[in-house]
């Protein structure tokens, strides 16, 4: 929407743009009717604001002080859009006190002689601080014709009037005016001295150079304090263009701070290589600490001759200034200096040097890597290391066959360098390579070359793959050692060719190599060798071995759980064969860590049958306890009293025993929170933001039956509100989810819901909308509350949950009318069956 | 980083305090050639990872300051700045008793002592010669005349943001800046705030492909001309009202004005329209468009009352939009880079960026190093300015910074008064045939204040 003044000269017509295309031919009185016509269709934009000119003179013309505020808005309409019309009743209130700041910003503004002149006339007839105004108004217009009565106010006796008139005259800022400043900072007193001086620096930056020196000079002659002279000293050097260097530098080596603290402030941003090459040639006449500092300012000037200065310098005796411009030559460096800093990698006098030439080296923004490579083979074992370091830093992909060739270097260290670079760097293709090198590298490095098998090999983006080059390996005649390290690295692929590979290796002629695939088995990355690991601990008469592959079953077996997850038949069915294997305390423990975090009847029970052990009571009790704060979220039962009792016998008085109790209260205490859900999602689509995804339906809410439901259960024990953390088993900014439940009432009842959202949220109870929240925001209780009527029986209340970003959580508190407790309730997640993840 | 040992700092700051002692002489500006080895004696750059982890720099090496307008904000940075071991605060002033009592009480905790000197009128902390620098944030309509006032005095300046009050008194604040070669810093500071770089840098270094639009969180547009109802002034040494005005125009006292910078922000005499948040949103978008020394040309008005949706064009093509609600972040300050490429969004209280593409991410901390190393910068907006008064080295936002990106915040505001597009002329620093629009460029100072 677009409503433009334009410059209008109106012409007979009121519109020239119309006018224009009239023939001069028609009538005066023809002309006069179209002029009628015309005006009514097309009203002059003037027009309107003429009329709200006219009001807003009428209001200042009322007698003063009865419309304090009118007359204030009044102002402002005329600041924007006054003219010569305005300036009469404007000026009348020059002297206003409350009014003259507003007059003032309106007579600034008005273009053309009348409000200008209105200002000057006021000049002469105010005082005081309403004088003060007038005068700096009329240094905002520029008012040249006001330089005359402006001069004479120097030397004015109110220290206040002569500042604001020298400051006016800098505005303005003539030749005239120049000589007027001029002609009174040489006979004024000392109070306005440094006024003037102010208004001398303004008004020679904005006249032309050839005439501004004249005035500089003159204020680093004068009299001043230093940081004004400084500024006339920067002007003095500026205003003389090229020919202000050697000026330029008289204030870098001189002894005042503030003449210093200019040149070093100009050396930064005054461009071009003649300052370049001054500052170049001044460099051996400052102190070692000031020729650091200079190196900094060669970095902000960033030419090919602050290049050249921080080469020169490393000639330098002062090792702190090697250090510095070695350090530099990584911002300011080109493939030019390579050399260079590689010879002070190799020799350096001192360990900075060297540390300063790596770090620059290794960021140098030119193509400087095969540079390097050529250099490695000949280099000292000691400076191979470096650049193989500054090769991983720089992310050469072109040095792998170099790094390969380092890797079969007799010395140790070299060949450990040698592989730790090729793990970071080499692709996935060059593994075969890489494990031929295994044949012939020192043999002390071979245990760290093995352990980069698997990261080099996770960059085969097929991960059916990535074993294969090790598996093929494996076929050879290899020491036992070497054959051990390819296990282990084949435990950290963990594909399907890596385990099936192992679960050979675990019949293996070789102890070793079984213990070696054991082992390898223990790290896996998901649950897949469960079973075997179990089948092991029942099959072998070492103890040892047999905690070992407890140890990791017991591990895989923690991977699905989460303490809120239902768990699934086959995680049930590994802790019963953990329950049957376990025998000495430490395997006990292991067994009761898991089974705490598993919310299931079957957990709880064999927990409780470990009560009896004295050695692990203590864990026994917690993990009973543990198993039941969570089934307790889903409604009392029997199973759980019993075992919340036994353990508040056995345990009387500690802390485990009084938390069993007040789990036991908790028992028979009416429902709040809703602390056991199951949660579906996330669901999101691309480009789609969190307010939009929310009137979207996704398959819960399409009535399709999803895969999946994941249980999010919370403990009634843990602390705070009964806050549901979807974070938890899903995550991501923009998304979806659904949450659902079962109410179990003994009778139809009113009740009130409680809902708290983060971000937004929609309910549905039995299948109605009860709660709609589009919104965005941190949680609070109880944010949204509905009244509903609960059937007997299941109610089934589903949410639908969305995320922005940040957290994402929500809660629901169910009580009855006048926010007392409901009896009788339960809640109920069915059973879903779940596949092993 | 240049390195420069304390011993070197030390030395310093002694000739620096017996420069200052000396009252100040004639000089003769074409004497001192060929001396050799002569020093520059300012205090020079000291990483402030060389002291070590619980040391402080002796006394005589500190930077003095002064802190003008201690307030909410000012308050808040003032205790900032005390953690810099290489400070010392030794004056604070303020127009309220409560707010300076307090504050002095802040730093003379700090330092164990009773050393703080409380000022009422900040002319007198000015006067003081050996005040280096100052912190200030005494509300938008003294930030720009207190700036020039103190960089007049020589001292450099940390001033909170927004930074000037009209498009005039920018220009103003940067040539002062320059031509009395002084240090000035805005505190617009996510532009030093790592996240904030992160995202800044993906949009610099073309992760995002050619970034077309960037999106700018702002406060609903709100300048109001009305007066609240008269109030009895408080006794002159709890408020100087008059003081409190200071250049803007008069007004009955209300105890509401002073109620946290809530409270005035929303005046047009006291506030400054949409740079409430947008001296940072379009701060930290320009200085990603490439225009931190330049404003957007064209300015289309949304046609609605609180500036959202108000789009900016750029010469070269691309757009800066305001939001006003958080659908493209969550928080306050928030920006959103978009390319051809992906997008990246940030604001207040991430942990991370919101990107397009997890693998935007996949080196982020090596991106925040670089840039700190290619601009030699800390994460820390005040200790940037403390390291450029040392270094003469110009701030990371500094006063023509702050003038460009408060233009448009101004450019913005005008045409949100004026319910119409506008055109902005960049090198002629005017509106295009918009005389009405180029009135607004500035605003009278009540007397007796003046710049």
């Amino acid at each position: 929407m677009t409503k433009k003044r334009t410059e209008c000269d109106p012409g007979p017509c009121g519109n020239p743009g119309i006018c224009s295309t009239l023939s001069p031919a028609f009538p005066c009185l023809m002309s006069l009717i179209i002029f009628l016509i015309l005006f009514v269709l097309f009203p002059c934009p003037l027009a309107g604001e003429e009329n709200e000119e006219t009001r807003c003179i009428e209001i200042l013309s009322t007698p003063s002080n009865e419309n304090l505020f009118e007359k204030v808005q009044a102002c402002e309409r005329l600041a924007i859009l006054g003219t010569d019309r305005c300036v009469p009743i404007l000026s009348s209130y020059l002297s206003d006190p409350y009014l003259s700041c507003y007059s003032r910003s309106c007579l600034e503004g008005i273009p053309g002689p009348a409000a200008a002149a209105a200002l000057r006339r006021a000049m002469n007839e105010l005082e005081g601080e309403l004088l003060l105004g007038v005068i700096h108004s009329v240094g905002v217009r520029q008012d040249a014709q006001a330089v005359d009565a402006l001069s004479l106010l120097l030397s004015h006796e109110d220290l206040k009037i002569a500042a604001v008139a020298a400051s006016a005259l800098a505005r303005i800022a003539t030749p005239k005016v120049a000589r007027c400043l001029m002609d009174a900072f040489a006979s004024a007193s000392p109070e306005v001295l440094l006024h003037l001086a102010d208004a001398i620096l303004t008004c020679a930056a904005r006249i032309e150079p050839r005439e501004a020196i004249v005035l500089y000079d003159a204020l680093c002659q004068a009299e001043l304090p230093a940081h004004l002279k400084a500024a006339a000293a920067r002007g003095a050097v500026l205003s003389r263009g090229k020919e202000g260097i050697e000026l330029f530098l008289e204030f870098l080596l001189h002894d005042e701070p503030q003449f210093q603290n200019m040149a070093l402030g100009l050396a930064r941003t005054w461009g071009g290589e003649e300052i370049t090459q001054a500052l170049i040639h001044a460099m051996d006449k400052l102190s070692l600490r000031d020729q650091v500092l200079m190196i900094d300012v060669f970095l902000d000037r960033r030419d090919a001759l602050s290049r050249d200065a921080l080469l020169q310098t490393l000639a330098s005796q002062q090792p702190r200034l090697r250090v510095a411009a070695l350090r530099g030559l990584g911002i300011l460096g080109d493939d030019s200096c390579v050399q260079t800093l590689m010879d002070h990698l190799a020799a350096p006098i001192l360990p900075e040097e060297r540390d300063a030439a790596a770090s620059s080296l290794s960021k140098i923004n030119a193509p400087i890597d095969d540079t390097i490579c050529l250099a490695l083979p000949h280099a000292k074992p000691e400076v191979k290391i470096q650049l193989m370091r500054i090769l991983t830093q720089r992310r050469s992909l072109e040095s792998v066959p170099f790094l390969m060739d380092q890797a079969r270097e007799p010395w140790v260290e070299v060949s450990l360098a040698a592989f730790t670079s090729l793990a970071a760097l080499a692709p996935h293709e060059t593994l075969p390579k890489i494990l031929s090198l295994l044949l012939s590298c020192p043999p002390e490095a071979m245990d760290t070359a093995t352990e980069i098998l698997a990261t080099v090999a996770s960059r085969n983006p097929d991960a059916a793959s990535r074993a294969a080059p090790i598996v093929v390996f494996l076929q050879e005649e290899l020491p036992v050692r070497l054959r051990s390290g390819l296990l282990k690295s084949l435990g950290r692929i963990g594909n399907q060719q890596a385990y099936d590979t192992l679960r050979e290796a675990l019949e293996h002629e070789e102890k070793d190599v079984q213990d070696s695939a054991l082992r390898a088995l223990l790290s896996w990355h998901d649950t897949t060798p469960t079973d075997l690991l179990l089948d092991v601990a029942g099959q072998t008469k070492d103890p040892v071995k047999r905690t070992l592959a407890l140890r990791g079953a017991s591990r895989m077996i923690d991977m699905p759980l989460s303490k809120c997850s239902s768990p699934s038949p086959q995680l049930l069915s590994w802790l019963r064969r953990m329950r049957e294997q376990v025998q000495s305390p430490e395997e006990v423990k292991l067994l009761l860590s898991r089974l705490a975090s598993t919310c299931h009847p079957d957990a709880l029970d064999m927990a409780a049958s470990l009560l009896d052990m004295p050695e692990a009571r203590q864990e026994a009790c917690l993990a009973v306890v543990q198993i039941a704060g969570l089934l307790t979220s889903m409604g009392p039962s029997e199973g759980v009293r019993s075992a919340l009792h036994l353990v508040s016998n056995k345990a009387p008085g500690t802390p485990v025993g009084i938390q069993a109790e007040e789990l036991l209260a908790r028992l028979n205490a009416p429902m709040d929170y809703l602390l056991a859900w199951q949660v579906n999602g996330p669901y999101m689509q691309e480009g789609v933001m969190c307010e939009d995804l929310y009137p979207m339906a996704f398959g819960p809410e399409q009535g399709q039956e999803p895969e999946k439901w994941q249980w999010l259960i919370r403990s009634p024990t843990e602390e705070g509100p009964g806050r549901i953390n979807l974070l938890q088993i899903m995550d991501g900014p923009h998304r979806v989810a659904y949450a659902r439940t079962w109410l179990i009432s003994p009778e139809e009842q009113p009740a009130r819901l409680g809902f708290g959202f983060d971000d937004g949220g929609k309910a549905w109870l039995n299948g109605q909308v009860v709660c709609e929240a589009n919104t965005s925001g941190a949680w609070t209780k109880d944010q949204h509350i509905v009244d509903v009527t609960l059937r007997k029986g299941e109610n089934l209340l589903f949410l639908k949950l969305t995320q922005h970003s940040g957290p994402w959580e929500f809660s629901v508190r169910v009580f009855g009318l006048e926010d007392k407790p409901l009896n009788g309730l339960q809640i109920a997640i069915m059973e879903p069956v779940q596949d092993l993840p | 980083m240049v390195w420069i040992t304390t011993e070197d700092v030390l030395d310093a700051k002694e000739r620096l305090s017996m420069a200052k002692s000396k009252k100040w002489t004639r000089r003769g500006f074409l004497k001192g050639a060929g001396l050799a080895g002569v020093s520059l004696s300012m205090p020079a750059f000291i990483p402030s990872a060389c002291q070590g982890k619980d040391s402080r720099v002796a006394p005589s090496e500190r930077i003095v300051l002064g802190a003008i307008g201690v307030g909410g904000r000012g308050y808040y940075d003032l205790t900032a700045i005390l953690q810099e071991k290489d400070v010392q605060v030794v004056a604070v002033c303020d127009v309220r008793k409560s707010m300076r009592e307090r504050a002095k009480s802040t730093v003379d905790a700090h330092y164990g002592n009773q050393d703080c000197v409380e000022h009422a009128d900040f002319r007198d902390l000015l006067d003081r010669e050996d005040i280096e620098g100052i912190i200030t944030a005494p509300g938008d309509r003294w930030h720009t005349p207190i700036s020039v006032m103190a960089m007049r005095a020589g001292k450099d300046v940390y001033s909170e943001k927004p930074s000037t009050l009209t498009i005039a008194q920018g220009r103003i604040l940067s040539d002062v800046a320059r031509d009395h070669a002084r240090i000035f810093q805005t505190g617009t500071q996510r532009r030093s705030e790592a996240l904030f770089v992160l995202a800044d840098e993906l949009a610099r270094l073309g992760r995002l492909g050619e970034v077309h639009t960037v999106y700018a969180h702002t406060l609903p547009f709100a300048m109001h001309r009305h007066w609240l109802p008269e109030a009895p002034l408080p006794a002159k040494e709890d408020l100087d009202w008059e003081m409190w005005l200071g250049p803007a125009p008069w007004r009955p006292y209300h105890p509401d004005y002073l109620n946290g910078c809530g409270a005035w922000l929303d005046f047009f005499d006291f506030g400054t329209g949409v740079a409430g948040w947008c001296s940072h949103t379009i701060c930290q978008c320009q200085g990603v468009l490439g225009y931190d020394l330049d404003s957007g040309t064209e300015y289309h008005y949304p046609g609605n009352s609180n500036a959202d949706s108000f789009r900016v064009s750029y010469a070269h093509g691309a757009d800066l939009v305001l939001s006003v609600g958080s659908s493209k972040w969550k928080g306050s300050c928030g920006v959103r880079y978009e390319g051809t490429e992906g997008w990246v969004s940030m604001a207040d209280g991430y942990h991370s960026p919101e990107v397009s593409s997890p693998s935007l991410l996949s080196d982020r901390r090596r991106l925040v190093q670089e840039y700190m190393e290619r601009t030699r910068r800390p994460m820390n907006h005040l200790r940037d300015f403390l390291d450029c008064m040392r270094s003469r080295r110009q701030a990371t936002t500094h006063a023509e910074v702050a003038h460009r990106s408060m233009t448009t915040c101004h450019a913005i505001n005008i045409s949100m008064l004026l319910q119409r597009d506008l055109t902005w002329d960049s090198s002629k620093e005017e509106f295009v045939h918009d005389e009405e629009a180029n009135r607004m460029r500035s605003r009278a100072m009540r007397e007796p204040w003046h710049m």
